[in-house]
């Protein structure tokens, strides 16, 4: 079994990397900055697309034969590969923090990102009555994705004027993905069995999570002492691994450019 | 819910069995009490099993499902009790119990599950899980497939509450009833089809199409529209004869069969290794498929009905024998294996198996278009021709009307016996004859066998005009050059037998032999009654080899310009439909060469094939 994945996004890294660099060595701010908490909620978008693929296997057997490609292992293997691409899509936001200096703080965000992407998925089903005979078949399914992200941050807080504030940000990111995967692949075939058709596919949802990365930079402007707007960019990225078939796993990418913006409160 | 106290009773039951006993009657594994307790253990092991079942009983873990009256034995009374956890069903938990006139325990058999720590509280509905499986898997929950809640137990010896639902698939789906996972499906159908695998003969990898049932997988086929059935007769001389007569003589209905599971081609895992098996069945299938899909013939009879084969008989032959004789009455081909001391070969190679099924084919089309329940005559003394007045055979002895008498059958006090029979004679001339409408089976039967070969050239089959190409002493025909076999090629060097007259009996062809009306040589004395079927076959076969191929015809001297291997499947509809539709049921060769141009002025006027047809024929004097 082989799984690949491969991730098309924006050259953010280093930009983002340049810019807590700048910032972090801004001017202090002035003194109304005396908020020590702040709470953002965002809604926006994960902007980075990314794909991977599965390539799973069935043993050759000689059990029973059915319209199932794991149960029509005639004699030979069976195989399906079905591709995903994780496409852009909404972003849920939330994040909060505390200042511990004037331009230093540590904050803690936590994103959601769901999706439906279409899957397509391709067969190669043995012929029940002669070898090397594979039929192919293809199709589609929708296939739904959740991304939850825990984004722990060291915050470097510019404070520009008197309502606008800049910060950048960076740190940790736990990533939970949830994605269904296909686990199976059915069909319908007839006498004499030399083309069959796709039908549908048996789905699993599958659940991994691992530690992965932040980067980003806030910008709001506070229109009262405890209420503004803001919008934030931020990168995150991870590889996490999911149960893929049998006994295999699969790698796929969590996180990519978030681009999201909405209210903002200090106290 | 930690396991019930009662398991521990049990299991310490369990041991003492084993160890007072010594009799693996009753096994422990992971957790699973298998109960075989019956006249095989001891009455004390019996008495602690009955103390256990009817403890579970009160507590509710064993509930009573049926009290059945034994059909056989009166008095006697049997019970299913269903094993419970709190109140839920354990899939396949539960103990058979037989109770004498007097209520004892006669036998216990079952099964009991233990160490079951399961919350019987699921987080899902029946319906919230019969949901998500339709959705996951794209099938229906069947009407009356209500969700089952119960505990299913789980090889690694772990079990699960989870629902069993009846999907359109007919698959019962065991789902986890916490999150709708699935956790196990199992067949609805009684039997499966199965793919089984083994060499040919030759060799060659062939898949099977098997069905599994009980613990053992059967040569029947029925991922084909016909079922496809092959019976293991094992050199058994009385098998033999009940698969081929019993129906027959018990006037049992068509169809009904006599053969039972006993009479499979069996294996126990699916990877054959008897390749008498392996080609029979492969290759009926294979034929099935090439007439199906070249000629839209569905099966043997046209009607997809049952296709029955023998293998392992103890003869060197393969046939197919007419209905009302087989299994079922419905026919029955049979493949036996040629053996000497220093090798043996069945008789099972494609050509040989479409051969057989070609005969099917003949006896069916023009049985059921005939009306005529013998399909298509093969005794038919079609042409019938006075010879010479007097002739002289091989030893010197010379044979004249009306005075001859030949080999034949007579009736003794014994039965019937070999005697001597008057020769048939008219106007003091011998009749001669020779079974026509059996040359026509037996060349169609070589033609569609050896275009099986091309058919299947990509699966490694031998395409070669050759009947037999694949034995090992060679081949029996050859439709390239039938002078291999000192067969005719044409018509009027047909091989005829001076014919006799019994007359009780009636008439029948004798061992003397005919060519153009003269004397050529004579058989055994016993091989009498043969009508030169597969000698004067090649007369055709050979006409149709030509009108493919092309060449010179051997004893005309015609040049025949054929149509071409790339052609050969339209000569091949030509020839197949006139049997199919035109061939009457009783037919001499000139008949059947009239048939098979009418066929191409029909399905090809004008065309090649009609030309290269009208070519062959007439170099073969038909």
């Amino acid at each position: 079994m082989t799984m690949q994945s491969d991730t098309r996004s924006s050259a953010a890294v280093p930009w983002l990397v340049a810019a807590v660099i700048a910032l972090s060595s801004a001017a202090p701010a002035s003194a109304q900055q005396d908020a020590r908490v702040f709470i953002s909620v965002n809604g926006g978008l994960q902007t980075t697309s990314s794909n991977f693929s599965q390539d799973i296997v069935f043993p050759e057997s000689g059990g029973l034969y059915g319209d199932v490609l794991s149960a029509a292992t005639a004699q030979e293997p069976a195989r399906f590969e079905s591709a995903y691409r994780v496409e852009s899509g909404m972003l849920f936001d939330v994040s909060g923090g505390v200042r511990l200096t004037r331009n230093f703080g540590l904050g803690i965000g936590v994103s959601q990102f769901a999706a439906t992407e279409t899957a397509s998925v391709s067969a190669q089903v043995p012929h029940p009555f002669f070898f090397d005979r594979d039929r192919s078949i293809s199709g589609t399914l929708p296939l739904p994705r959740n991304e939850r992200a825990f984004h722990f941050e060291a915050r470097v807080i510019v404070p520009a004027t008197e309502s606008f504030t800049v910060t950048v940000f960076g740190g940790p990111t736990a990533f939970s993905v949830w994605q269904q995967l296909v686990t199976d692949v059915r069909f319908s075939q007839e006498y004499p069995y030399e083309t069959a058709s796709f039908t549908s596919a048996d789905r699993r949802q599958e659940f991994g999570t691992t530690m992965g990365y932040n980067l980003g930079a806030d910008v709001a402007y506070y229109f009262s002492s405890n209420v503004g707007i803001g919008w934030f960019v931020r990168y995150s990225r991870t590889m996490v691994e999911l149960p893929s078939g049998s006994d295999g796993t699969l790698d796929t990418q969590a996180g990519g450019l978030h681009t999201a913006g909405g209210l903002r409160l200090r106290f | 819910m930690r396991t019930a106290p009662r398991f521990a009773i049990a299991s310490a039951l369990i041991g003492i069995a084993l160890v007072t006993t010594g009799r693996s009657t009753t096994t422990q594994e992971r957790g699973v009490a298998t109960i075989a307790a019956g006249q095989a253990v001891d009455l004390d092991t019996l008495r602690q099993w009955d103390a256990t079942v009817d403890g579970m009983a009160r507590t509710g873990d064993l509930v009573v499902m049926s009290h059945l009256s034994d059909a056989s034995i009166a008095g006697r009374t049997h019970q299913y009790l269903a094993q419970y956890h709190a109140g839920v069903p354990v899939f396949g938990g539960g103990v058979s119990r037989q109770l004498d006139a007097g209520g004892v325990t006669v036998s216990l058999f079952g099964t009991l599950h233990q160490g079951l720590d399961v919350d019987t509280a699921p987080a899902l509905t029946g319906t919230e899980v019969a949901a998500l499986l339709e959705e996951m898997h794209g099938g229906e929950v069947l009407a009356g497939g209500q969700p089952l809640l119960g505990i299913l137990p789980l090889p690694d010896g772990s079990h699960s509450l989870a629902y069993q639902i009846a999907m359109s698939d007919w698959y019962f789906y065991f789902a986890d009833a916490g999150d709708g996972r699935v956790l196990h499906r199992a067949s609805a159908l009684r039997s499966q089809s199965t793919i089984g695998a083994g060499a040919s003969f030759q060799g060659d990898p062939r898949k099977l199409n098997t069905t599994q049932a009980d613990d053992r997988f059967h040569a029947h086929d029925r991922l084909r529209p016909a079922e496809i059935v092959t019976l293991d007769v094992r050199f058994n001389f009385q098998r033999y004869n009940r698969l081929v007569i019993e129906h027959f003589l018990s006037l049992m209905p068509e169809g009904e069969p006599v053969w039972t599971a006993d009479d499979y081609a069996t294996d126990a895992d699916n990877d054959w290794d008897d390749p008498a098996v392996v080609d029979a069945h492969a290759y009926t299938g294979w034929t099935y498929d090439y007439l199906s899909a070249r000629h839209g013939w569905e099966g043997i009879d046209g009607e997809n009905g049952r296709s029955i084969t023998m293998v392992n008989l103890g003869i060197a032959n393969a046939f197919f024998i007419l209905p009302p004789f087989g299994p079922e009455g419905t026919g029955v081909f049979g493949y036996g294996r040629r053996t000497d001391e220093t090798s043996e070969e069945p008789y099972t190679m494609l050509d040989v198996v479409g051969h057989e099924l070609m005969h099917g084919v003949t006896h069916f089309s023009v049985m059921n278009r005939t009306g005529n329940p013998r399909g298509l005559v093969t005794d038919f003394a079609a042409s019938a021709r006075l010879g010479p007045r007097r002739f002289t055979d091989r030893t010197g002895t010379t044979h004249a009307c009306p005075t001859a008498r030949f080999p034949g059958l007579v009736e003794t006090p014994d039965g019937l016996d070999v005697g001597l029979v008057p020769a048939w004679c008219v106007n003091g001339r011998f009749v001669l004859a020779s079974s026509q409408g059996g040359a026509i089976h037996e060349a169609y039967s070589d033609i569609f066998g050896e275009s099986l070969g091309f058919y299947y050239e990509d699966e490694g089959a031998s395409a070669d005009y050759l009947v037999g190409g694949d034995f090992q002493d060679g081949p029996i025909r050859s439709l390239i050059d039938p002078g291999m076999s000192r067969d005719p090629d044409a018509y009027r060097d047909r091989f005829e037998f001076a014919l006799t007259r019994h007359e009780e009996l009636g008439w029948d062809y004798s061992g003397h032999v005919f060519v153009r009306g003269e004397y050529f040589g004579t058989l055994r004395n016993d091989f009498f009654g043969y009508g030169g079927n597969h000698w004067n076959s090649l007369i055709l076969s050979h006409a149709f080899y030509l009108a493919v191929e092309g060449g010179t015809h051997g004893s005309s001297g015609m040049t025949i310009e054929g149509v071409g291997g790339a052609d050969r499947a339209e000569m091949e509809r030509i020839f197949f439909r006139a049997m199919r539709d035109l061939m009457p049921a009783a037919a001499a060769l000139p008949i059947a060469a009239a048939v098979i141009r009418q066929s191409a002025a029909d399905v090809a006027p004008g065309s090649d094939a009609e030309r290269a047809i009208d070519q062959a024929l007439r170099a073969a004097g038909l």
